[in-house]
């Protein structure tokens, strides 16, 4: 699954298949509660398909904007946190003993107005990760940047991360969900023509820069504006596809993943240890002793370039 | 004629290390208590101990075998 070191990957070490399935639905671009409902009808339709298509599955993931669409009233159907829409997701998770992982916009996140709001919610009904957009979609999007790109603890060994559609266009994201801990990067998205090459490349290099486990969910359909083209894929931590929807249509995905090998390959990595090596610059250098060099040099990472 | 280097003492290092189980992360005390005196060539007509080759390493723990060859390799070459 992976071309991986130079250096033989030393000693036992266990492992456990996480089934993970990938949901490209087509989102009525809603401009009512109502609508926003029929969105979710539409979800729990495609976990009970899983659920029959996929048995014993551990983690479903569907798109960013999956509840809500992404038309021009989108201010109209923000959702309430603690509200009954994020609850029938919490309920339908719980009754089929399954995580799932969500996006949807919320009025208010943390004091924090208009916030596109990815979670997960573990197989007893609760909200065990949330992450707010770190980059929204510009100009057009206007809803709060996020702060923090936190990790929890899933189903057999996975460490997940979640990450949403135009946050994937940036490399710090990325990083900064494997730095956290991360093996597998979830990327949900509402990405559109005429990016769906930039959406293949992003989610191939977010894989190989940190080799991480990247699963990648999009819409489908058009809506006022654009049309989503599709292309969910799980990727292996070398970038190469290890399974992808295709364009256009609503689909299931599904792969087994084994999230303790990336674990393991960046203990026992000796080259491509990017997430270890990226600020150890010249760590063989006699001069660095190991320890390498930081990131201070780069101008882009200076904090007097970024304000 | 070509002069032939001697290639293979970063393989018989990792298999020793594997060997004998350093498995990472570890300290640079705990990998010497495992192959420190276990011998390894390093040149046609040169063996050493992983505890001499190891010698000149200035960290004392490796949080990956990245970082530990690293260490090893700033080591053991000598600019002018």
């Amino acid at each position: 699954m992976n071309i991986g070191s130079t250096h033989v990957i030393s000693g036992k070490f266990e492992v456990e298949a996480l089934s993970v399935i990938v949901a490209q639905v087509p989102p009525i671009s809603a401009q009512t509660m109502d609508e926003v409902n029929k969105n979710i009808d539409q979800i729990c339709d495609w976990m009970d398909k899983a659920s029959f298509g996929f048995p014993g599955f551990d983690i479903l993931v569907t798109a960013e904007f999956a509840l809500q669409g992404c038309g021009p009233f989108w201010k109209d159907v923000m959702l309430d946190y603690d509200g009954k829409e994020f609850q029938r997701l919490r309920d339908k998770c719980k009754e089929l003993n399954t995580w799932g992982i969500f996006c949807g916009v919320v009025k208010e996140y943390k004091g924090r107005k208009g916030c596109n709001l990815a979670f997960t919610i573990d197989n007893l009904g609760n909200i065990v990760q949330e992450y707010v957009k770190m980059n929204p979609w510009l100009p057009a999007e206007q809803t709060c940047p996020g702060w923090k790109c936190p990790v929890v603890n899933g189903p057999k060994g996975s460490k997940i991360s979640l990450i949403i559609c135009a946050d994937g266009d940036y490399p710090e994201i990325w990083r900064e969900a494997a730095v956290n801990g991360s093996n597998i990067i979830v990327r949900v998205a509402h990405y559109m023509a005429p990016w769906d090459k930039a959406w293949e490349i992003t989610n191939k290099a977010g894989a190989y820069f940190n080799q991480s486990y990247v699963v990648a969910a999009n819409c489908v359909g058009v809506d006022e504006s654009f049309s989503y083209f599709g292309d969910s894929m799980i990727l292996n931590p070398d970038g190469t596809i290890i399974t992808q929807a295709p364009k256009g249509l609503p689909w299931l995905i599904k792969a087994d993943l084994y999230p303790q090998i990336i674990d393991k390959m960046r203990e026992e990595q000796a080259t491509s240890n990017y997430v270890w090596s990226y600020n150890k610059r010249g760590a063989s250098h006699p001069g660095f002793g190991g320890t390498g060099a930081s990131l201070s040099e780069y101008n882009a990472y200076r904090e007097e370039n970024n304000k | 004629m070509i002069k032939k280097a001697y290639l293979a003492t970063g393989h018989h290092l990792t298999k020793k290390m594997a060997e004998y189980d350093v498995i990472f992360p570890i300290s640079r005390e705990e990998l010497l208590n495992k192959v420190g005196k276990v011998i390894i060539k390093v040149d046609f007509d040169k063996d050493v101990s992983i505890e001499e080759y190891c010698s000149n390493i200035k960290i004392k723990y490796f949080s990956n075998k990245d970082e530990f060859f690293c260490a090893l390799n700033a080591s053991n070459i000598f600019y002018e």
